[in-house]
């Protein structure tokens, strides 16, 4: 008879045993135990039982038809339709006549493409906010340590197919750092470094061809801000673990600096 | 043609009790979609509809009887704070449907969308994972926890009943 703890284990895991969500290792494992042990696959079909009957019992939904009309009619006003950035896809949406209405389709199909393409934003999220995380380790966070622009957006000269922004902000409490090169998502970036007060902010920066200017968007990954956008064939990502507000303001001085005089 | 509406409105219906508050919470969460579609990473139309529909869901919550808890003055919202905790959801119910209807209703909100989310809407861990802002450990512990507690619930009423 095993020790109360080894029941335990596999009663915890008997619950994503049951969606498929465990490795094919520990799934194989749950499985054996099953077989040798009564009182676990008692337990097993009892909790197998009651997710069933809960998926009988508890149905997905229609919405109803009036939900449907008003839903419709309610994004196709000027407001909503104006607020809704225009995205060229490259299939014709034939028979679609409310156009603000498919916003949410051609979302779907741009997935798929960016799948196939590029990494997808939330990856490139992610590989931003690791090249963050890593220029914090000792020794890391600058190859040219300067708060002077005009030594730091020279020297990215030759290293870069492209001049990176470098705006001087510490009359706004943001003083320049330096920069680095970075490499994100296989390609090399310009990573741009501020401070504020004991903050770091890593602003990377790299060429999009041909993409529509995005606004700032902001999200929060383990713990860190994040925040995108996309100007004049540029991709700007900043990261910090500043609060929401001051990253907020940081990027509207960034992009006021950028769009230049 | 809208998609995923379904989902939305199952989501909504399921997690607000009364049916004006569940489709005012679906009409804002696709008013916002689309108003944020900058927000869009690219990769789980129906997830990221859902965390916005949850999100509408929410603030339909806590704003309670504030009149401003949606982008028009509904004056039917008032009424949905005096309408019966269980959801009626247009079917005939079986007495088993009332029993889960009701041990749900028992549930904390935390345990009742992580439920709703999986067994209803039939969201995969990581779906889920990004639906609520949750890691996946997370979610499934909490899934673990919820689907125990509703067990715990609906074995006692059955028994209670014989």
């Amino acid at each position: 008879m095993p020790a109360d703890e080894t029941h335990l284990r596999y009663l915890d895991r008997l619950s994503p045993y049951i969606d498929s969500e465990l490795s094919a290792v520990e799934s194989a494992d749950v499985a054996a135990h099953l077989a040798s042990c009564e009182s676990c696959s008692a337990e097993y079909r009892h909790l197998l039982n009651t997710v069933e009957s809960m998926h009988q019992q508890l149905p997905p939904l229609r919405a109803p038809a009036a939900l449907r009309a008003r839903v419709e009619a309610s994004i196709r006003t000027p407001a909503a339709a104006q607020a809704a950035r225009p995205i060229r896809v490259d299939r014709p949406y034939r028979g679609i006549a409310a156009a603000a209405a498919v916003v949410l389709m051609i979302a779907a199909a741009y997935g798929l493409g960016a799948r196939t393409g590029t990494s997808s934003s939330a990856q490139m999220a992610d590989a931003v906010l690791t090249a963050h995380v890593r220029s914090l380790q000792q020794g890391h966070l600058t190859d040219v340590l300067s708060t002077d622009q005009h030594t730091v957006k020279p020297w990215f000269t030759g290293k870069l197919d492209f001049s990176p922004a470098v705006p001087r902000l510490e009359a706004d409490s943001f003083p320049l750092v330096g920069g680095r090169l970075d490499y994100v998502d296989n390609r090399v970036v310009a990573a741009i470094v501020y401070k504020r007060r004991a903050h770091v902010i890593n602003v990377v920066t790299y060429p999009v061809e041909g993409a529509a200017d995005v606004t700032p968007a902001l999200e929060t990954r383990r713990g860190f801000q994040i925040a995108h956008w996309t100007a004049r064939g540029m991709a700007y990502w900043v990261v910090t673990d500043l609060n929401a507000d001051e990253l907020r303001t940081f990027c509207s001085l960034m992009r006021k600096a950028d769009a230049g005089p | 043609m809208l998609p995923h509406l379904d989902a939305a409105y199952t989501l909504a219906r399921y997690l607000l009790r009364s049916e004006d508050a569940a489709q005012d919470a679906v009409q804002e969460a696709f008013l916002r979609a689309v108003r944020h579609f900058d927000g869009y990473r690219g990769d789980n139309a129906r997830a990221w509809l859902l965390t916005i529909v949850r999100h509408c869901c929410a603030t339909a919550r806590t704003r309670g009887k504030r009149e401003d808890a949606f982008v028009e003055f509904d004056e039917r919202l008032h009424s949905a704070h005096i309408e019966s905790a269980t959801p009626e959801l247009h079917l005939v119910r079986s007495g088993a449907a009332d029993e889960f209807h009701r041990a749900l209703d028992s549930l904390s909100a935390n345990d009742r969308e992580v439920l709703i989310l999986r067994e209803v809407e039939d969201l995969s861990y990581e779906e889920i994972a990004r639906t609520l802002g949750a890691p996946i450990g997370t979610v499934m512990s909490r899934l673990a926890r919820a689907r125990k507690r509703i067990q715990a619930l609906v074995h006692r009423e059955s028994r209670d009943a014989s």
